[in-house]
């Protein structure tokens, strides 16, 4: 009986995945070109390209079918953990993506970290000592990195850490060394959300009532706050995580093309650019599984810490 | 007293914001002849002349700056208002018709918000070709969620409140209760959100242009510019600082004006608006 609403969440999300994989695919079909054509044009050069040439290429990479049928063949495919080959590394999109989702998601965990650190810190920081001077500046930094655009922030960091200063790589990749900058660009700008959250949730849980209970039993200032209101802080903050690790996947296109990172976001983009279809298909399709995946476990993760919300799933049914 | 002093913060706030959106508007007027290509002081560095310095073809920054910035404005705009109309319609919608119809709403939110948002865009952008026209669809398709959410949850909320019940059993016509009660109630929590969305948008703009996937060449804009700033980076670093200054600048006193605005209609929301 209780694994009922849980079972029924996977169900969505699995649904969810489902669709996404439908709309990208159809996104992809409907868009204008043809990719055979195109790679032949690059293959061959400017050289006229032959229809008929066109034409059999085409067969051969099986462009010729129906909508429907294109599909299934993909779907199928994919069941059996075969996403198609790029058309312009040769390798299986697979590979590609699992060669390349080490360094974004060392970004995103990095990137996320650091919003954590800086939005959790900062946020209690500014609600314990309220309308002082930290809470003003705080508010204004906030305010500050949820305006300043992330990608000239990231070429600005570049610029003067990198070139001017020499403390990180510019172009080749050095492992960690390399992420640490753009690790700091996107913490920096991901962190506007949390500051905020973090803070009201202090100053609203200050004034409730289990807080007088617990002053009341005897308990100093310390116990309470790290004991009682902290916990009830962090739920929103669960939530925020997950949306920002999402934000993360997405936003890096920019900041990895930026520092020319071997990342998910710049292959996807250098696909995008040369209409690489079976590579944009998976790769978007893999990205959308990753958020599934993380906004489910997210879900999970909020019925274990708050009862409130397990005991509210069943009282609807 | 303290009520006085917020009014008088948040009317100097929209002031300086009226102010620099006037820049924006004549723009053209003001600053309009700097931007011609002039070889021959390409390269300047900041100066009095050219407080931003020229770019590689000797157009002022200061003047492409402010001509980027109005294109930019006015899409985000355009957007806004669109955005605005779908999500109003269907988050009304989906919030009194409940049933089937809010669950499928609540069932594509979630597709939608599957995909990383830039991943989305980009593909959308393919699909439409770049350019002016598919930036602001591919961005519309993204931004009318936020509002539509927004809506939906309002109408749920107040669906149950006590006053709407008061006009329900007076007899009062769904239209009555829509128009002069929920609407209200509503634009409150709208108008901050509208300011706050035009600066996102704007920055939105900025990076997808930058990829070079918006706005084209010939045309001013702060993304382009920043990224022509990119291939000169060493000898005219001039080039990608001030465009984004100022984009940032004109972000900030969104983000700003939209934070007072929101604080002073709708204290209580100003957390769960500024997630999105």
């Amino acid at each position: 009986m209780k694994a009922l609403p849980i079972l029924k969440k996977l169900l969505v999300s699995v649904l969810t995945a489902l669709f996404v994989s439908f709309l990208t695919y159809g996104l992809l079909y409907i868009s204008p070109g043809d990719p055979a054509e195109l790679l032949l044009t690059e293959k061959m050069g400017s050289m006229g390209v032959q229809k008929e040439v066109v034409q059999r290429y085409a067969e051969q990479l099986g462009l010729n079918k129906g909508f429907l049928e294109m599909y299934r063949d993909w779907f199928v495919n994919m069941l059996h953990g075969d996403l198609g080959t790029s058309y312009k590394t040769g390798n299986p999109v697979l590979t590609d993506f699992l060669s390349r989702l080490g360094c974004s998601a060392q970004l995103a965990l990095l990137s996320t970290a650091i919003s954590l650190v800086l939005g959790v810190g900062l946020g209690i920081l500014s609600a314990r000592r309220r309308n002082g001077i930290i809470d003003r500046l705080t508010r204004f930094f906030s305010a500050v990195s949820l305006s300043v655009p992330s990608f000239w922030l990231a070429i600005l960091f570049l610029w003067i850490f990198a070139m001017k200063l020499g403390w990180f790589p510019i172009a080749d990749y050095q492992g960690i060394r390399s992420l640490i900058l753009p690790g700091v660009v996107m913490g920096v700008s991901g962190c506007a959300g949390l500051i905020r959250v973090t803070r009201s949730g202090v100053l609203d849980n200050l004034s409730e009532g289990y807080v007088v209970t617990a002053r009341a039993r005897g308990l100093n200032d310390r116990q309470v706050f790290l004991g009682h209101v902290l916990k009830n802080v962090m739920l929103p903050v669960v939530t925020m995580v997950t949306s920002s690790l999402i934000a993360h996947i997405g936003g890096s296109v920019i900041i990895e093309n930026i520092f020319s990172l071997p990342g998910v976001g710049n292959f996807l983009l250098r696909a995008l650019r040369s209409k690489d279809f079976p590579a944009i298909l998976g790769f978007v399709f893999l990205m959308g599984m990753i958020v599934v995946v993380l906004t489910t476990v997210a879900d999970l993760l909020y019925l274990a810490i708050d009862p409130r919300v397990r005991e509210g799933m069943y009282e609807k049914k | 007293m303290k009520r006085n002093k917020e009014n008088r913060s948040l009317i100097v706030k929209c002031g300086v914001l009226a102010f620099m959106l006037l820049l924006i508007v004549f723009s053209k007027l003001l600053f309009g002849r700097g931007d011609v290509v002039t070889t021959a002081i390409a390269n300047t560095p900041p100066c009095w002349q050219h407080p931003f310095g020229t770019d590689n073809l000797g157009r002022d920054l200061l003047c492409r700056s402010f001509i980027g910035l109005r294109l930019s404005l006015l899409m985000a705009f355009i957007m806004q208002v669109i955005c605005l109309a779908l999500g109003v319609t269907i988050g009304t919608v989906v919030g009194y018709a409940g049933g089937i119809l809010d669950k499928l709403f609540v069932f594509l939110q979630n597709v939608i918000l599957s995909f990383p948002g830039t991943v989305l865009t980009l593909c959308i952008m393919l699909l439409l070709g770049n350019g002016i026209f598919s930036m602001i669809v591919a961005l519309c398709i993204f931004g009318w969620l936020s509002y539509a959410r927004l809506i939906r949850s309002r109408v749920l909320t107040l669906r149950q409140a006590n006053f709407i019940k008061g006009e329900i059993a007076i007899g009062s016509s769904l239209f009555r209760i829509h128009f002069f009660h929920i609407v209200p109630n509503v634009i409150r929590t709208i108008i901050p959100m509208f300011t706050l969305m035009i600066g996102h948008m704007v920055l939105a703009i900025a990076g997808l242009s930058f990829l070079g996937f918006g706005v084209q060449p010939p045309n001013a804009e702060i993304g382009l510019m920043i990224q022509d700033g990119m291939t000169y980076i060493r000898s005219a670093p001039w080039m990608f600082i001030f465009p984004g200054l100022v984009l940032a600048v004109y972000s900030i006193l969104f983000n700003t004006v939209g934070d007072a605005l929101q604080d002073r209609f709708d204290p209580h929301d100003s957390v769960n608006a500024s997630k999105m």
